[in-house]
């Protein structure tokens, strides 16, 4: 979505009065009509993916021809970052975006973003909670027991009645294993485990959810916002003084910031008015799920591995109808999906706590994927390099989990607004690190409009071209290497847990905390951007280290810390 | 703390370096001669290598520097030369006028400094570029810039450098928002009025509480603070805010009493009240008489300046709505609207030519600079009687206004000295901290008391018309807190209403003046830092930041050991020639506060440990001499001494106008303007012993502060 500040201002002293609608958010609404308002609920989900690394020829989209260096398209006015729409990529329904993808998306790229060049402050990522900024949960890599406890956002945004007015935990869906036990649980609600597998799933979700019909509803009046007329005569309050005699230019220039920042609100109250669905809504429809979630056990391949739901079409769709079904009937607006490798974290058939974990995938034929895989990713087997072998895997997940549940999202229609749920929702796809167990370029791939609150459709490139990357990972990996050429120095990667928050309508006085990156203020030797800081806004952890990682940190921008990430208009 | 100022001194060693150079081009000329003919010259010859008589004459003195000047410099800094300029004058008064000399001052007369001869480098290119002065002509100069500020040519010549234009314009004036205080204040007023300070104080900070919170807090940088915009956080913040109070003050148990209590201020033809069925006359009566105290503006009722505010609040009040709800409405419009966000002075008369503010707009303006809120209705009453643009009427509303100055106070000093950025204080575990806490309680309530104290103490020295001098020379104590009380050494608290006959007074020679209060005083740990305290000094009352920068690592690098006081360790670490460039001004203002241990009690004796064990104490010496640093060759015993040099030093003199002039401008740093009108007059005001009330009242007092420019 685009707005335009110059326009209301401009066209208020023109002709003036017309009201338009756009999303806004239930923040503005007087707390007492937060649970009247027919209010559009929004849907967070994530599908972190441990298979592991993200090689960059596997997941950064490139044309049929084009080799993985193909240059982003026209930098973002003011940004110094570039973007090209991930339409340009695919010249057929039949062109593959990249390995990772397959063909899985090309329906729906306009709700697609693929997102290069964020950073980990210091250290590498690898771990489903730091992912979503509770780096303190994965003591695992990192000495962070130091560190504050924080929410990851999947249970910020669960346990805040701006998004969720239910209040109801995260659905914690897939691995209970590795790094994803205890996945993005602070320690204050630690014990809510995954849910796995599907009897289990289905209970959680609908157990005494009723049916309802589908059909086309009648249609639907909604009143006004009660503060929005008045906004706009504040509004005109400030235009009307801007255009005072005795006022200078500076005076007016400073009316006019205000007169911004107040149509900002403006635009988030609803306009109210009459809707008439388009398109059939969705029902709540969810008992044809639930014979098939109690038969759908475990299966094996013939070296007697699990065949995980990333790797069986049916288990991959029925988990899709599951969520989507979940979702028309509204049982919760928070899902986190976690899957996870199987040897070399101990859910190998024969060995310690394996069972029936649906979700840690087999791997390729009998080859422990992440030990070998992702820390030897130019290792080969059977004349092909570990990461080829790993994107190959990886493919799996959207091919038969990822693409269905975003194809099923794009085709049923929210009666809230009339739009499809794919619209109302974002969809955030990772992995566990980079392109090596680095710090360097975690992959993102963003699905869903979050109602608005974000645009899509687009390739963006964060990354500083004039500073390639080099040095070893805990692995002897160097992402600078010619075998892993293309990797550059990003923004920091907490930025983009800002921009789903924002997107989501929280700002920052929601979910900025002071107590966190205290350590790291007033400092002198942690880069010349970041001395003498006083403040750190943003959201999570500024190092990923409870101690003062100075040569990691110092090539960021701590001020920008806390800023949304530029998303063409 | 010390490492950023280390960093301003550097900052300002480069911007003084920068300066120099304009003033000082390199010239790669031959200093020329040119015969002097100055008939009272003495014979240059029979200087070498000898004192300077003190016998001369000053006219003697200015005529041998003169011959000086004309030898050695005259050949490029001359008339004919407009990049340089002239660099001879004919008075003593000439030269310091054009800024070449500080009378008395070699440190500040940069005619000096930039001598090679002289003993402090800046760095700067030094002069004569090539064959340096000699001794004697040397001598001639120093001897002359030192004497000048005698008795010269029958009177006491002021040093005062500030220069002020007849024609100076007003300030500009241009919107910026309200401070958060500022619109804590306003708001506290405006609820304050129909339900009183204790429904206030519990809207705003029980209730409302939250939403408060989330209002942007100020950049507390000093001088800082006053951003002019709003960002998205301010207007949500303003907005929910708004959305409240309206709501709490529109309760069916509190809208009579709003509404009456507005009306009732001036109730014009509204004779019947009627909460249920308002009348036009008194919904008109409410809407005039509110926004007149929530704006201190009168309401523009007509279209002459296309804004007739109260047509449009009018709006509010449509027919269907009900009364309770339409209050709502307006309120909440009100608390966000420009009038009330904002400084903004649209009230004006250019009918003469001249943009002149009108009287309520005045004496908006002096009670937001007093007490950083609106006019109380008190004030405003004054001022609806008066006019303040005759000098009579701005007179009686300053009198008024500015005799409640605390919050104007506060806010000055906690920029000034940065008293915000106060560590916290914890206390400490070692033995010498054991032995120097003497039972009291270190925790942060002490912090705030060391702050409030000295916030009390500005505010007694200018209810109590004391002289500006008492600001470095009092020995009042404004303690309180036990804990203070007891580092004070001090029996009794300070009372309520401090004046000079029931002062509580500090033990005698013991203490006096700001640098002496423990928040002046206080670090963390249990070790003095004369070089922090030095710097201080000279920084927040000498506006003297050292030029140069300490060596890399210096700042870490561990003091001397040995049993050997605190002040011989930081003699013996910045004894080399490139520490005492700057360390020869530093340390000394810092050694004369020797008397006070590191959270301010005052010791004779400087308890001497090693390994966290008991060595011996040793005699405290804060005996210093001022020259480095206050340009008057005098030796002082100790921090009461150095306290009264410097009260009447010509560099306090320059220094506090220009922090008042930079927080009354709303600076973002110090400023370093010297011609202001404004920082020549409160100079001259230092310069007569004149009180703190009149210093901090000058700014306001003069016809530029009710005039504006209007930049379109």
């Amino acid at each position: 979505m685009k707005y335009n500040r110059l326009s209301r201002r401009m066209f208020l002293q023109g002709s003036g009065g017309f009201l338009f609608s756009i999303p806004y958010l239930t923040s503005l609404l007087p707390r007492e009509l937060w649970a009247q308002s027919t209010i559009v609920q929004k849907r967070f989900i994530t599908v972190i993916n441990e298979l592991d690394l993200g090689h960059n020829s596997n997941w950064i989209p490139r044309s049929a021809n084009a080799s993985i260096t193909n240059l982003p398209g026209p930098t973002m006015q003011g940004t110094g970052f570039a973007w090209q729409p991930l339409s340009q990529f695919v010249t057929s329904p039949t062109t593959p975006l990249a390995r990772l993808y397959g063909t899985s998306l090309n329906n729906h790229l306009q709700y697609v973003n693929i997102v290069r060049g964020l950073d980990f402050n210091a250290r590498y990522g690898h771990g489903y909670a730091q992912i979503l900024g509770s780096i303190q949960r994965n003591p695992l890599h990192h000495s962070n027991a130091g560190l504050t406890r924080l929410m990851s956002i999947d249970w910020y945004l669960s346990q805040h009645a701006k998004f969720n007015s239910i209040r109801r935990d995260p659905m914690l869906i897939g691995s209970k294993n590795g790094e994803g036990d205890g996945i993005t649980i602070d320690d204050a609600l630690n014990g809510k485990d995954h849910r796995n597998p599907f009897n289990e799933i289905y209970n959680m979700l609908f157990s005494n959810v009723p049916e309802t019909g589908g059909g086309t509803p009648p249609p639907t009046v909604t009143q006004p916002h009660p503060r929005r007329a008045i906004m706009n005569r504040v509004i005109e309050d400030y235009r009307r003084l801007a255009g005072h005699r005795n006022i200078s230019a500076q005076d007016r220039a400073t009316l006019n910031n205000s007169m911004d920042r107040f149509n900002d609100i403006f635009n988030r109250l609803p306009a109210g008015g009459t809707t008439t669905p388009t398109a059939a809504v969705g029902s709540c429809q969810h008992s044809n799920l639930r014979s098939i979630s109690t038969s759908a056990g475990d299966t094996t391949t013939g070296w007697g591995y699990h065949r995980g739901v990333n790797e069986d079409p049916v288990k991959g769709k029925l988990l899709a109808d599951l969520m989507t079904a979940a979702i028309m009937c509204n049982v919760n607006s928070v899902f986190t999906c976690s899957f996870m490798t199987p040897y070399g974290w101990g859910t190998r058939s024969g060995d310690p706590g394996a069972g029936a974990d649906l979700f840690a995938s087999d791997g390729d034929d009998n080859f422990p994927i992440h030990q070998r895989f992702s820390h030897q990713p130019w290792s080969t087997y059977n004349g092909r390099p570990a990461w080829e072998i790993l994107g190959n895997h990886q493919s799996l997940l959207f091919k038969n989990f990822v693409g269905p549940l975003v194809s099923n999202l794009a085709s049923a229609i929210d009666p809230a607004n009339n739009r499809p749920y794919l619209y109302n929702s974002l969809i955030y796809t990772t992995f566990g690190a980079g392109q090596t167990h680095s710090q360097y370029s975690h992959p993102a791939i963003l699905i869903g409009n979050a109602a608005g609150g974000l645009t899509s459709g687009n390739y963006i490139d964060y990354s500083n071209r004039s500073q390639p990357v080099n040095g070893t990972d805990n692995h002897n990996e160097n992402p600078g290497s010619t075998q892993f050429s293309n990797n550059y120095r990003g923004v920091s990667y907490n930025r983009l847990l800002v921009t789903i928050l924002q997107a989501f309508g929280f700002v920052p006085s929601d979910y900025e905390r002071n107590d966190l990156n205290s350590r790291l203020l007033n400092l002198t030797n942690i880069g010349s951007a970041n001395n003498n800081l006083n403040r750190i806004a943003g959201y999570g952890h500024a190092s990923l280290t409870s101690g003062v990682d100075a040569a990691s940190i110092s090539p960021y921008d701590l001020r920008l810390f806390g800023n949304r990430l530029p998303f063409p208009a | 703390m010390i490492k950023s100022k280390w960093i301003l001194v550097r900052n300002l060693f480069f911007a003084s370096a920068l300066i120099m150079a304009v003033v000082f081009p390199f010239q790669n000329c031959s200093p020329g001669f040119k015969s002097a003919s100055y008939s009272e010259a003495i014979d240059l010859s029979s200087l070498e290598g000898t004192s300077p008589s003190n016998s001369l004459t000053a006219a003697q003195r200015l005529d041998s520097a003169k011959a000086v000047l004309q030898r050695r410099c005259a050949g490029c800094h001359n008339e004919s030369n407009t990049t340089l300029g002239k660099i001879i004058f004919d008075t003593d008064q000439a030269f310091v006028d054009n800024r070449f000399v500080v009378a008395g001052s070699l440190s500040g007369s940069k005619l000096i400094t930039r001598l090679a001869l002289y003993p402090v480098k800046d760095g700067s290119q030094t002069m004569p570029p090539t064959n340096s002065l000699t001794q004697g002509e040397y001598a001639i100069l120093t001897s002359w810039v030192e004497r000048m500020s005698l008795n010269s040519g029958g009177g006491t010549m002021s040093q005062n450098n500030f220069t002020c234009d007849p024609n100076e314009a007003p300030s500009q004036l241009d919107a910026r928002r309200l401070s958060k205080q500022e619109l804590y204040n306003t708001l506290f007023q405006m609820i304050s009025r129909p339900f009183g300070d204790a429904t206030a104080n519990t809207l705003l900070s029980s209730n409302a509480a939250t939403f408060w919170s989330r209002v942007p807090n100020d950049n507390r940088t000093p001088f800082s603070r006053a951003d002019r915009s709003i960002n998205s956080s301010h207007a949500q913040a303003y907005y929910d805010l708004a959305e409240e109070i309206s709501n709490q003050l529109t309760q069916a148990s509190r809208l009579p009493t709003l509404l009456s209590t507005y009306i009732n201020y001036n109730a014009g033809t509204c004779t019947n009240l009627d909460v249920n069925n308002l009348s036009a006359s008194c919904r008109d009566a409410f809407i005039q008489n509110y926004l007149l105290r929530l704006w201190s503006r009168t309401v523009e009722t007509n279209n002459n300046n296309a804004n007739n505010e109260l047509a449009a609040y009018q709006a509010e009040f449509a027919a269907g709505v009900s009364t309770a709800q339409a209050v709502n409405n307006f309120l909440f419009r009100t608390f966000l609207s420009p009038q009330y966000l904002n400084h903004l002075y649209l009230d004006v008369d250019n009918s003469s030519g001249q943009v002149n503010l009108s009287s309520l707009a005045v004496g908006r303006r002096l009670s937001f600079h007093f007490q950083l809120a609106g006019l109380s209705e008190p004030d405003l009453q004054l001022v609806l009687r008066s006019n303040l643009n005759s000098d009579q009427g701005f007179g009686m509303a300053l009198n008024q206004i500015a005799s409640n100055s605390n919050r104007m106070l506060r806010d000055f000093t906690d920029d000034w000295l940065s008293l915000h950025t106060l560590p916290d204080i914890t206390g400490g575990t070692t033995a010498k901290w054991n032995s120097i806490s003497q039972g009291i309680t270190f925790n942060n309530t002490l912090r705030d008391s060391m702050r409030q104290e000295v916030f009390d103490f500005m505010s007694y020295l200018y209810t109590n018309n004391r002289p500006i001098r008492e600001i470095l020379t009092s020995n009042v104590s404004m303690a309180r807190d036990p804990n203070l009380m007891r580092i004070y050494r001090q029996n009794q608290a300070a009372p309520a209403n401090t004046t000079e006959q029931n002062a509580v007074r500090f033990p005698s020679n013991e203490r006096s003046g700001l640098t002496t209060r423990a928040a002046f005083l206080y670090n963390t740990g249990d070790t003095e830092r004369p070089i922090h305290r030095g710097l201080m000094v000279m920084s927040q009352f000498l506006c003297s930041e050292p030029r140069g920068a300490p060596p890399a690592g210096a700042a870490a690098t561990p003091l001397p050991t040995g049993v050997i006081t605190i002040r011989e360790k930081v003699s013996q670490q910045t004894a080399s020639t490139s520490c005492m460039g700057c360390h020869s001004q530093i340390n000394p203002a810092g050694f004369a506060l020797g008397h006070y241990n590191s959270f301010g009690m005052f010791q004779d004796v400087e308890p001497i440990y090693s390994n966290n064990t008991f060595i011996q104490n040793l005699q405290v010496d804060a005996a210093v001499n001022v020259r480095t640093f206050l340009d008057v060759n005098v030796n002082v015993n100790n921090s009461t001494e150095m306290n009264e040099q410097m009260a009447v030093s010509h560099r306090f003199r320059s220094c506090l106008p220009r922090y008042y002039y930079t927080y009354f401008h709303r600076l973002s740093n110090r400023t370093t303007e010297n011609n202001s009108c404004q920082m020549q007059r409160m100079y001259q005001l230092m310069e007569s012993d004149a009180s703190v009330s009149d210093f901090f009242r000058s700014s306001v007092n003069e016809p530029n502060f009710r005039r504006r420019v209007i930049v379109k």
